[in-house]
This record gives C-alpha cells, sequence and structure tokens, in this order.
C-alpha cells in the first residue's frame, strides 16, 4: 500500500484545529468595522479555509490539472462576488 | 488498490485518466453554488443597506457554532477513512455514527435558528419583509434559500453515510476496499466546503 497516500488520524486533528482557528479569527476580525478590508479579509479567510478542506480533508492535489481549473474557477468566482460587493 | 487511492481524489498526472464521476458531480455542484454566489453579490452591490441591516438580524454565534459542528463532522469522517484504512471495523463504525451524530447537530442548531427568523416574521412572503422593504426580502430569500439547499445536501449525505455504514457493518467494505467510503467521504466534506464558504456571506459580511 502506497503508505504516502495515508494521512494520520494526528494531522486531521491539527487541519481541524486550524480550520476553526481560522473560522474564530474571520469572526473577530468582522467586528473590527474596517469597511472594505473586511470584506477582503473575510473572503480571503474563507477561501484559505475552503482550500484547506479540498487539500486535506478531500485529499485534492492541488498541483493537479483538474485541481488547478476547480481552483481558478474559485478564484474567478471570489474575484467577481468581491469586485461586486466591493464597488458597492 | 492504485486504482482505490486514485479514486480517492489523488489527481497526480498519471493517474488524470481514472478521474472518477464524484468528482464531476463535486465540480457540478461548486457550480451550483457558484450560481447562487454570484446572485448574493449583485443583489448585495444593489442593495447595500438593507443586506448590511438584515445580516445584523442573524446570530453571529450560531453561525461560529455551526461551523465549528461541520468542521467535527468532517474531521469524524477523516477519521472513519482512517479507520477503514487500518482495517479497524469498529473504529470506522464508531467514527461513521460520531459523524452522523455531529451532523444531525447541524440541523438542530440550523432548525433552532431558521425557527428564531421566524418567529420574528423574517421569512420569505411575511408581512414583515414586505414591510422592510425589497432589499431585506431578497437577503432573507438568499438566505433561506442558500442555508435550506445546504441542509438538503447533508440530508442527501446523511442518506450516504447511513448505507456506508450499513456495508461496513456487513463487511462489504472493509480495509481492502474502502472507494465507496472515500467517495462518500469527499461528498460529506463537500458539504463543508461550501458552507466555509456561505458562512461569511450572511454572518460576517
Amino acid at each position: 500500500m502506497d503508505k504516502q497516500n495515508i494521512i494520520s488520524a494526528k494531522s486531521y486533528t491539527l487541519v481541524f484545529i486550524g480550520l476553526v482557528l481560522l473560522t474564530l479569527i474571520s469572526t473577530g476580525l468582522s467586528s473590527l468595522n474596517l469597511g472594505y478590508i473586511s470584506t477582503i479579509i473575510a473572503f480571503g479567510l474563507a477561501i484559505v479555509s475552503a482550500l484547506v478542506v479540498l487539500s486535506k480533508f478531500m485529499n485534492v492535489k492541488l498541483d493537479g490539472s483538474f485541481a488547478r481549473l476547480l481552483l481558478a474557477g474559485i478564484l474567478a468566482l471570489a474575484l467577481l462576488i468581491f469586485f461586486v460587493g466591493f464597488v458597492g | 488498490m492504485s486504482q482505490s487511492l486514485s479514486m480517492a481524489g489523488n489527481l497526480s498526472e498519471k493517474k488524470e485518466s481514472t478521474l472518477s464521476g464524484i468528482w464531476l458531480f463535486i465540480f457540478i455542484e461548486l457550480l451550483l453554488f457558484a450560481g447562487l454566489f454570484l446572485l448574493y453579490g449583485v443583489y448585495r452591490y444593489k442593495n447595500p443597506v438593507a443586506f448590511d441591516l438584515a445580516a445584523g438580524e442573524l446570530s453571529i454565534t450560531s453561525g461560529v457554532l455551526n461551523t465549528i459542528i461541520i468542521l467535527g463532522a468532517s474531521l469524524g469522517m477523516a477519521y472513519s477513512s482512517v479507520a477503514i484504512r487500518k482495517g479497524n471495523k469498529m473504529a470506522t463504525l464508531f467514527w461513521l455514527l460520531t459523524t452522523l451524530f455531529i451532523g444531525f447537530m447541524f440541523l438542530v442548531n440550523r432548525y433552532f435558528e431558521w425557527k428564531g427568523r421566524i418567529d420574528f416574521g423574517f421569512f420569505p412572503g411575511s408581512e414583515e419583509l414586505a414591510r422592510l422593504g425589497h432589499g431585506d426580502v431578497l437577503f432573507f430569500g438568499l438566505y433561506f434559500f442558500m442555508t435550506g439547499l445546504h441542509a438538503i445536501h447533508l440530508l442527501v449525505g446523511f442518506i450516504g453515510l447511513i448505507y456506508v455504514t450499513s456495508r461496513v457493518n456487513n463487511n462489504s467494505l472493509n480495509g481492502g476496499n474502502y472507494a465507496l467510503l472515500e467517495k462518500t467521504g469527499s461528498y460529506w466534506h463537500l458539504a463543508t466546503l461550501i458552507w466555509v464558504l456561505i458562512f461569511p456571506l450572511f454572518y460576517l459580511l
């Protein structure tokens, strides 16, 4: 069996803790009322969390061409929402 | 074995041809929500003040709690996939059932959150919303639709997980044949992925 593909239970725990921290940090920062920077921070951290879920939990290799397509799609969408929201 | 590993999402160059249907499905699911995110962006642009005020009606605590709950459900799912690779049936069953329980907690929290909004009169078609104006109607319409669609995804994940649990229980899924558990897991994590993206839209902005 290819051991390299198996992520240990311990590292999953660390990923979980990291994601919870990201959530708490973005919630904390959103209460600061930094104007449009709040939007950037909230979306930026959400995208980081989403990428962590993709790469760690869903085990998508972020260097594969399919994953790249997915990534490009998510980024394009995030930019679209950001610009629409930001201009408003 | 190499095939089941590649189905688990190992999309490195040489295994690309074994791209399994679940990934196409997940991609389409993301596109579906992408459309809704775009809709949200456009409506927010057109009604910035109403969206800002309406978002204040939602409980951030409840949103954060649900985020942590669903991350925990993903962790349970990951533990069960570690357990089945080690061929540990009891641990696999334990973590699958734990995952189902945590997922259920998410829906319980969702129920109370919705009930709170509905008790205040914030639901699509209510008089209270009609009085507040177009922007609030749009915000709560999107809120109920997107969180509702997400909840439906969790319910479908429940059905998948219950099926996987029964297959693990009767030994037709085991340490040498766990592709189905991995695929169901990918779908389950997809619900987490979507929630992580929905969360800031309604609770943080």
